[in-house]
C-alpha cells in the first residue's frame, strides 16, 4: 500500500475527528502521522508511549501494596494497617503475601489479566528525607548530584531527537515544566491543552496573526522554525475541547485535575500527534497526620489514583495499550511504624507500578527485605533492594527501545543483568 | 529599553521561571547558557511571547512600563498618533534599529489593523491556571468609553509587545 499525503489526510482526518479535532492538520502532525503510518505498515518501529506518573509527597507504599503476610506490619501499625484478606475492609489479595489497598480495587482487574506489575522495596539509594531533594534526584536520575542540568526523560528525548520531529514528543500536563522533562530537547508543559495559547484578551487573534507574520518571514533558522511550529501547535490545540471528548468503552475518569490530565493524555495518544513521553503528577500523599486505614485520607487519594489509571487503560483499549506503558513513582516511602498522630513520616524504599504493553504482570517484583527491626533501613524504614534506575532503565530499553542507557543515567552503570524482568 | 520599573515580586519571578530561566535557581555553577538552543522550544517561545504581551500591556503585577511617552513623542502636528513614527521609536529602542525590512513592513501592516475593542468575552476555553490572567485581560477592557490617549497606549502596547516578540529580539 502506498502511503501518501492524500492517504494521510483521509485517514488522519478520520482519526482527528474521532477525538474531537477537526480542520486541517498542521504540517508537523502530518509528518508525525506519516512516520507513524509508515512504521505501522512495515510492521516495525511502532511508536511507543511512556506515561510517567509522579506521586509527589511520598505515597505510603506499605499501605498501598500491603505486606499482609508480615506479622511486623501489624505490630508496627496498630491503628492504620490494612486488614488481611477475608476480614472487614481488607486488603485485596494479590499473591498470598501482598495485597492491594481496597481503595485501589479499580486496578485489580489489570492484575488478574496480568497487565499490572508491581515492584516493591524500590527507590533511590540516597538517604535524603527531603521531598525536594528526593524528587530532584528521581527526576534527574542522578541521586546525590544536584548539578545535573536536565531530567532523565529529557535526556531520552535528546538522544533520540530527529529533525522535523513533532513538538508533542514530550508533554507534561501541569503548570510548570517538571524537572524530569527539563533540558535541551523540545518538551511542552501546559496546565491543560487549551491553555497553550497567546494571551492578549480580545486582541489575541490579531496579535497572533502579527507574530505569525513576523515568524513566517523570519530566516530559516531554529528560531524561525520553532516559531512556525509554535503557532501551528497553538492553532491545533485550539480545536481540542476536552469537555466534548467522549472516552471509549464507558471509561469514567475521576473528577479533578488528575483525571483531567489523564483524559487529555489519552486524547493526544488517540490523535496520533507523535507523543512519546507523557508526564503528570498528583499530590496529597504526605500523610503525617490521620492518614486513615482502609478509609480516610490516604484511601481517598488512592481511589482517585487507581480510578484515573483504570479509566485511562479502559479508554485507550487493549490494542492501543500494546504500545503504551504506564509507570508510577514517588520520591521515597514512609516510615514502617505509624507515628503519634496516626500517620507516617518520611521513609526510604517504596512501591512502583507498571501497567501496559509488554508488562509481565500479576507479579510483585524485587526481593522483599522484610520488616523485622534488624532488616529496616536506619532502623525505621523499608530497606531498598531495587535501584529505581534499574526499573527506568528496563522501561527505556525494552519499552522505548533505547539502547544507550549510559546517556540516560550518566552516573550509574545500568546493568541489564539487574533488570527485574518486568517487561517482555 | 522600555524603562520598566519592577519591585521584583513573585509575579515577575513566576514569569521568568516559566520562560525557562528561573532567577537564582539555575542548577549548575556554570551560569545561564547564552545559546539559543538551550531554550528554543515551542513552550518556552510561547511563554516569552506572552511575557512580551503582558509586560507591554502592564499586566504584570508590581512591574510597570510607561508607553505613553513613546506614544506622545510620536504625535503628528495635529496631535494624532503617527504610527510609523511609533514603530520606529520601538525599533530603535528595543532592537537598536536592527529590524529586517520584512519585519518593519509586517509591523506597519499590523498597526494599520484597527484594535478589537469589543466587550464580548473571549470564546476561547481557558485552563484553570489561566483564569487569573483571563480575568485581568477582560478587566482591562472594563472602562466603556475609551479616550484617545488610552486607545493610543493600547496601540503602543500592541506594537511594543510585537516588537519584543520579534525573531530579531528573541534571538538575542
Amino acid at each position: 500500500m502506498t502511503i501518501n499525503r492524500r492517504y494521510f489526510l483521509k485517514s488522519g482526518g478520520v482519526a482527528l475527528a474521532a477525538v474531537g479535532l477537526t480542520g486541517a492538520a498542521p504540517s508537523f502532525l502530518e509528518r508525525a502521522a506519516l512516520a507513524e503510518t509508515r512504521g505501522r505498515v512495515l510492521g516495525s518501529n511502532r511508536r511507543k508511549t511512556l506515561i510517567a506518573i509522579f506521586q509527589r509527597g511520598a505515597v505510603d507504599g506499605l499501605n498501598a501494596i500491603v505486606p499482609y503476610g508480615e506479622r511486623a506490619y501489624y505490630d508496627l501499625r496498630p491503628t492504620i494497617a490494612i486488614a488481611q484478606p477475608g476480614r472487614f475492609d481488607a486488603a485485596l489479595d494479590l499473591d498470598g503475601f501482598f495485597g492491594l489497598h481496597p481503595a485501589l480495587a479499580s486496578l485489580k482487574p489489570f492484575w488478574d489479566q496480568q497487565q499490572l506489575g508491581i515492584i516493591h522495596a524500590v527507590g533511590s539509594p540516597h538517604n535524603t528525607r527531603s521531598h525536594f531533594d528526593a524528587q530532584d534526584y528521581m527526576e534527574s536520575g542522578t541521586p546525590g548530584i544536584k548539578s545535573t542540568a536536565d531530567g532523565w526523560l529529557n535526556r531520552y528525548l535528546q538522544s533520540t531527537a530527529a529533525t522535523g520531529a513533532s513538538p508533542f514528543r514530550g508533554l507534561a500536563i501541569g503548570s510548570n515544566m517538571p524537572r524530569v522533562l527539563q533540558g535541551k530537547a523540545d518538551a511542552l508543559a501546559m496546565s491543560d491543552l487549551t491553555s497553550f495559547s497567546l494571551q492578549a484578551g480580545s486582541n489575541t487573534a490579531q496579535v497572533q496573526g502579527g507574530f505569525e507574520a513576523l515568524y513566517e518571514k523570519s530566516v530559516n533558522d531554529a528560531l524561525g522554525e520553532t516559531g512556525r511550529e509554535t503557532f501551528e501547535a497553538v492553532k491545533f490545540l485550539k480545536r481540542v475541547n476536552p469537555s466534548q471528548y467522549q472516552p471509549e468503552n464507558n471509561a469514567r475518569y475521576p473528577r479533578g485535575r488528575f483525571g483531567a490530565a489523564l483524559l487529555q493524555i489519552a486524547q493526544l495518544i488517540k490523535a496520533g500527534v507523535g507523543l512519546e513521553i507523557a508526564f503528570t503528577d498528583s499530590g496529597g500523599w504526605d500523610t503525617h497526620i490521620n492518614q486513615g486505614s482502609a478509609r480516610g485520607q490516604l484511601a481517598l487519594r488512592l481511589q482517585e489514583f487507581g480510578e484515573g489509571i483504570a479509566a485511562l487503560v479502559i479508554d485507550l483499549g487493549s490494542v492501543r495499550m500494546e504500545d503504551v506503558l504506564i509507570l508510577t513513582m514517588s520520591e521515597f516511602g514512609r516510615t514502617v511504624r505509624e507515628n503519634g498522630t496516626r500517620g507516617t513520616d518520611h521513609g526510604h524504599a517504596n512501591a512502583m507500578l507498571v501497567l501496559g504493553g509488554g508488562v509481565r504482570g500479576g507479579k510483585v517484583y524485587g526481593e522483599w527485605p522484610g520488616l523485622a527491626n534488624e532488616r529496616l533501613f536506619e532502623e525505621r524504614d523499608l530497606a531498598l533492594t531495587t535501584d529505581f534506575r534499574d526499573v527506568f532503565g528496563e522501561v527505556a530499553q525494552k519499552h522505548l527501545g533505547h539502547t544507550n542507557l549510559r546517556a540516560l543515567f550518566p552516573t550509574y552503570a545500568v546493568n541489564p543483568a539487574k533488570f527485574r524482568g518486568l517487561l517482555v | 529599553m522600555l524603562d520598566a520599573e519592577t519591585n521584583g515580586n513573585l509575579a515577575i519571578h513566576g514569569w521568568i521561571a516559566k520562560m525557562g530561566e528561573p532567577l537564582y535557581l539555575h542548577q549548575a555553577p556554570t551560569g545561564y547558557p547564552d545559546t539559543a538552543d538551550s531554550w528554543v522550544n515551542t513552550g518556552a517561545l510561547l511563554e516569552r511571547l506572552n511575557f512580551a504581551l503582558a509586560l507591554a500591556a502592564n499586566q504584570i503585577k508590581g512591574t510597570q512600563v510607561d508607553l505613553t511617552r513613546f506614544a506622545g513623542a510620536s504625535a503628528d502636528l495635529n496631535g494624532e498618533l503617527d504610527k510609523s513614527k511609533l514603530i520606529n521609536a520601538f525599533i530603535s529602542r528595543i532592537l537598536q534599529g536592527e529590524a529586517s525590512p520584512q519585519t518593519r513592513a509586517t509591523l506597519i501592516k499590523q498597526l494599520n489593523i484597527p484594535l478589537n475593542v469589543s466587550h464580548a468575552p473571549s470564546s476561547q476555553h481557558r485552563g484553570a491556571g489561566d483564569e487569573g490572567r483571563a480575568r485581568r485581560a477582560q478587566g482591562k477592557q472594563e472602562p466603556a468609553a475609551r479616550n484617545a490617549s488610552s486607545a493610543d497606549s493600547s496601540e503602543a502596547a500592541k506594537i511594543a509587545g510585537l516588537v519584543l516578540g520579534t525573531p530579531e529580539f528573541q534571538r538575542q
